[in-house]
């Protein structure tokens, strides 16, 4: 083996010895807008449940609620969707509880989520809890909260929203699912490379995809236990396709919140996995970062 | 041991040894020129190696025949087989698969990774304890894989820390100390080997008697590099937090696949250096020599990997081992050629200069001479020329002189020995590029820091 390989070879083994360290840290939680398109009464109805889903942050952080009802927003000059934007810059809330297809004339439709959300995921940084329809019932609390991304390794805003919001005691579940369809894709390129050992891409590369998030997840779980917290962490990391696989793993372990991207460095995310995954899962709430 | 010398019958004619000696130049600068005539080691030698040969047998002066053995026996061999000193080239062999599959074991990343943790990420621990690295590693293993080990970690961890600025002056550090580092022990560079050899220095020996140098060479080094390249310390504990946090993220497990193996190497490693020690001195191992030793470990090791162990063959430097077996030829055809008596009898004049101005202006000219070309050659010269004059006993200060400057000479230019080169090539990668004269200006102070010292050894301490 050359000077060169070998010292290719040791700079890899050196990079993958670097992990990355999830740093434990609350996100600011202090003002809660719920943004409805339905009559006062039923806002107010609809934030109440949402207190009780989210149960574990109301008390521990004393959140201040607010509700923008039909009244607030949909009627007037302004086209609602702008003013759906103007109140939430207005009031700025650290969370913004709404449902899909507001105004919606195409009735719940699992093709979009809406104008109104999409707008609000996109033009603001304001994390949106999405609701699910009201022929969906919402769960009582947060005791199993799913935190899911193509790329988990690193991002600690996902993770730290994902443990915020899971009730004490209760099961955090961090999915990492790198995509089978991309992979394969890659090792049939590589497969026509006689340059590189096709057996041994198909046993180091796969290994090597899922190990960052797998050694992520540990460090997470093992920095929440010095830190004293006492929910579970649960790591799911695998190969799947695309949207399926999540919806896979939501039904073997009954969650009751999905924690996702929707923006992240890429800013592809609400194109992509993000956008395909909140418009399929409408039966349980979702957390847009 | 190198073959002995055989002398022809006649001595050749002055105009066979200058057209010998011009082919003999001829490689040497070839292999200084190897960059840029962009052929490796093995392929420059081998073609030197077969014109030798053809040029030798044309001139009837190879003693073609039967070889003799031990115990009066008579073997036909090609003549070009016993020019080689398979001794040396066992060690080297051994050493370098022993060191191989120890290191799949992940010990020496695991080393490296607990001082790059244990410095909490302050600039001047860190480079303390790449320079404390550096010297062990080429102690025990090449000086090229030192420098490949601590060259890319470096990279690594001062991009992590942020500090990419200080790189180059940690790699040029470390690619200097891999040639301090490198006369710590018999087995530390090739130059040790041939040289250590052909004196008949035992590892230990050699061992008690380059340690003092190594060490105050190293620690001297480290001063310089602090105060040349402006390697300050964290300051405020903000900083040091930071820091702290950063080389917490990595992890010294992350490459050990089997712990078993892991402990096992560990003791390995232990017991080839015992065993490397005392190998001059145990029953039969004496006469089995560090080469047994060297190839039985490896082979001990290499049964973790038994049934894929043609990998482990795969990741040696066969370059490498081919370019010391056509030097080897190479050398033993100027031998037969009277190229190595004529430049005896030059090296002959140095040396009556008296014991003090002889054998320093022995170690300058070695220095000098390694400093632009190729050390292995040097010694291989060096040594055959010191072991064929009478009255040099192994306690010589002339071996020291010729370990000493073909080792230190390295340190004056990029291509004065393998481990630079490789501190250049980690340079390159990273975008930071130094040129030849940049490389001799910065490392200038150093070198002459090192070869004073080792004058001021050699000639008040060994002498």
């Amino acid at each position: 083996m050359s000077s060169d390989s070998r010292l290719d070879a040791f700079e890899s083994l050196f990079r993958s010895a670097v992990k990355d360290v999830f740093t434990l840290q609350a996100p600011r939680l202090e003002r809660v807008l719920v943004l409805v398109d339905t009559p006062a009464d039923e806002a107010a109805a609809l934030q109440e449940s949402v207190r009780g889903f989210l149960s574990c942050i109301d008390s521990a952080h004393a959140l201040q609620w607010e509700v923008a009802s039909a009244e607030d927003w949909t009627r007037g000059p302004t086209p609602p969707i702008v003013r759906a934007r103007e109140v939430v810059e207005e009031r700025r809330p650290d969370l913004l509880v709404t449902r899909r297809h507001q105004l919606g004339q195409m009735g719940n439709i699992p093709y979009t989520l809406g104008s109104v959300v999409d707008v609000l995921t996109q033009a603001t940084d304001v994390p949106v809890l999405l609701l699910p329809p009201p022929d969906f019932a919402l769960p009582s609390s947060t005791d199993r909260v799913m935190v899911v991304t193509d790329h988990l390794s690193g991002d600690d805003r996902l993770v730290n929203f994902g443990v915020e919001l899971t009730h004490r005691r209760g099961t955090l579940y961090l999915a990492h699912v790198e995509d089978e369809g991309i992979l394969e894709y890659y090792l049939d390129a590589i497969d026509k490379m006689q340059s590189i050992d096709s057996e041994l891409a198909r046993t180091k590369l796969p290994a090597r995809l899922l190990k960052t998030p797998a050694d992520y997840i540990d460090n997470v779980a093992a920095v929440l236990a010095r830190s004293g917290v006492e929910e579970r962490v649960v790591p799911l990391v695998r190969l799947g396709r695309g949207v399926s696989a999540y919806q896979q793993l939501m039904a073997e372990h009954d969650i009751d919140l999905l924690v996702v991207n929707t923006k992240d460095d890429r800013q592809d995310a609400m194109d992509s996995m993000a956008y395909a995954l909140a418009v399929q899962i409408r039966s349980r709430p979702l957390l847009l970062l | 041991m190198i073959p002995v010398l055989t002398a022809t019958a006649h001595a050749p004619p002055t105009w066979m040894v200058a057209a010998f000696a011009a082919l003999l130049v001829l490689m040497i600068v070839g292999l200084a020129l190897e960059e840029v005539i962009h052929a490796k080691k093995s392929m420059i030698t081998g073609v030197f190696a077969i014109v030798s040969l053809f040029a030798g047998a044309v001139a009837g002066i190879l003693p073609f025949g039967a070889v003799e053995l031990p115990g009066g026996h008579h073997v036909e061999l090609p003549v070009y087989i016993p020019a080689v000193d398979w001794g040396v080239i066992t060690i080297i062999l051994g050493s370098s698969l022993f060191v191989d599959t120890v290191s799949r074991s992940g010990i020496f990343t695991w080393t490296a990774i607990r001082l790059t943790k244990l410095s909490g990420g302050d600039p001047l621990r860190l480079l303390a304890f790449y320079c404390a690295l550096t010297v062990g590693f080429s102690a025990v293993l090449n000086n090229v894989t030192a420098m490949i080990i601590v060259g890319s970690l470096s990279a690594v961890s001062l991009a992590k820390l942020g500090k990419r600025d200080l790189l180059l002056g940690f790699l040029l550090t470390e690619g200097l100390l891999t040639n301090i580092g490198g006369l710590l022990t018999l087995i530390s560079s090739v130059p040790n080997i041939i040289l250590g050899n052909l004196a008949g220095i035992h590892f230990l020996e050699f061992f008690v008697v380059a340690a003092p140098y190594t060490l105050l060479s190293a620690a001297l080094t480290l001063l310089m590099a602090v105060y040349l390249f402006g390697i300050q310390p964290l300051r405020t504990e903000a900083e040091k937090r930071e820091a702290a946090a950063l080389v917490a993220g990595f992890d010294e497990n992350d490459g050990i696949e089997s712990r078993a193996f892991f402990q096992l190497s560990w003791a390995l490693l232990a017991g080839f250096i015992a065993m490397m020690s005392l190998a001059g001195v145990l029953p039969y191992v004496a006469d089995l020599g560090m080469g047994f030793v060297a190839l039985g470990f490896a082979i001990v090791a290499m049964l973790r990997y038994k049934s894929s162990v043609d990998r482990n063959y795969q990741a040696m430097d066969w370059d490498l081992l081919f370019f010391f077996i056509f030097l080897f030829v190479v050398i033993n055809v100027m031998e037969h050629a009277g190229v190595l008596g004529a430049l005896g009898g030059a090296i002959g004049l140095l040396i009556e200069l008296g014991d003090t101005v002889g054998t320093g202006a022995l170690l300058v000219a070695s220095a000098l001479a390694s400093a632009v070309t190729d050390n292995v050659p040097l010694a291989a010269v060096l040594g055959k020329i010191l072991a064929a004059r009478d009255g040099i006993t192994a306690d010589s200060p002339l071996w020291w002189a010729c370990i000493f400057g073909a080792n230190l000479g390295g340190n004056f230019t990029p291509i004065g020995s393998a481990s630079t080169v490789v501190a250049v090539a980690v340079m390159h990668k990273h975008d930071l590029p130094l040129t030849f004269v940049a490389f001799v200006k910065k490392a200038l102070p150093f070198a002459l820091m090192h070869v004073l010292l080792a004058l001021v050894y050699v000639l008040v301490v060994l002498a």
